[in-house]
């Protein structure tokens, strides 16, 4: 699953500086470890 | 808490929606997203947009097969193993309206299918194509990799059949596939279906009713924490 853009649920983003760039996603905690599949054509 | 009809309340809530016409979980998941807007309060004011995403990028393009004929020789699956699968992805699917036919699906390459995506995005009738290959894929066991299926797709919701044909045969929308695929690696997105509330919260999977309207609930918050 997404990692380096993501942080955990309720983890507070950081204000947006000057700089332009996004802010990391705020990833909500799954309720359901299967429902995806993945980028091998994998579904779990 | 009130919300003012002025700044940031009055814009909609944006969702952005990565996804794979031969995703079963992305079917699910847009039928459960939908019911998540139909129960949120504020409904009205959300904007889904669909994007590309290809789970077999590397599968021929034209060609077609029986997905459980892929899914068998591609993870050595038995068939057993596939039909309990089905199965419970089918149940999970009948609870949100849908009837997905699994015997009848075919795997294919989806690049042609999202180009419809985007034309019919052009002519604002996204969502609409979007359930449409949804069913031809999973309901109707539709060839989506055969050019007149989908044009016949495209007449079928209102599009001119012959610029649906000349989509395909040109290959149209090339630059706005490969900028969504892009935008899922920067996001390092490995699996759909993918949901971005507002650029701010993120949802991974066919999660239940439940966890969208929790997202949702969390948008109109935040929102409301920070006016424009």
């Amino acid at each position: 699953m997404p990692s380096s853009n993501v942080v955990e649920d309720d983890e507070q983003v950081e204000a947006e500086a000057t700089e332009p760039a996004p802010a990391p996603l705020i990833m909500l905690e799954p309720a359901d470890d299967s429902g995806v599949c993945a980028v091998d054509g994998w579904c779990d | 808490m009130t919300s003012s009809v002025f700044g940031r309340a009055a814009e909609p809530i944006v969702v952005d929606v990565w996804s794979d016409v031969v995703c079963p979980f992305c079917y699910l998941g847009n039928a459960v997203l939908k019911e998540a807007v139909e129960q949120f309060p504020h409904g009205s004011s959300v904007q889904v947009r669909y994007h590309s995403f290809q789970l077999n990028p590397g599968f021929p393009v034209g060609e077609a097969v029986l997905a459980d004929d892929y899914l068998a020789k591609q993870y050595g699956m038995p068939k057993a193993q596939i039909e309990a699968s089905h199965a419970q992805l089918s149940a999970r699917g009948a609870q949100s309206g849908l009837d997905y036919r699994f015997p009848t699906s075919m795997m294919i390459n989806t690049l042609d299918a999202h180009r419809m995506i985007h034309l019919a995005k052009a002519h604002d009738a996204e969502p609409a194509m979007v359930d449409r290959l949804f069913r031809a894929q999973f309901t109707d066991g539709l060839n989506l990799a055969d050019h007149d299926v989908l044009a016949d797709l495209a007449a079928e919701l209102g599009l001119d059949r012959a610029s649906a044909l000349d989509a395909l045969k040109t290959k149209a929308y090339e630059k706005d596939i490969r900028a969504d695929l892009a935008r899922a690696r920067e996001l390092n997105i490995s699996g759909v279906p993918f949901f971005v509330f507002d650029n701010r919260r993120a949802v991974s999977g066919a999660q239940p009713v439940e966890t969208f309207r929790k997202a949702l609930d969390m948008i109109w918050q935040d929102r409301a924490a920070s006016p424009a």
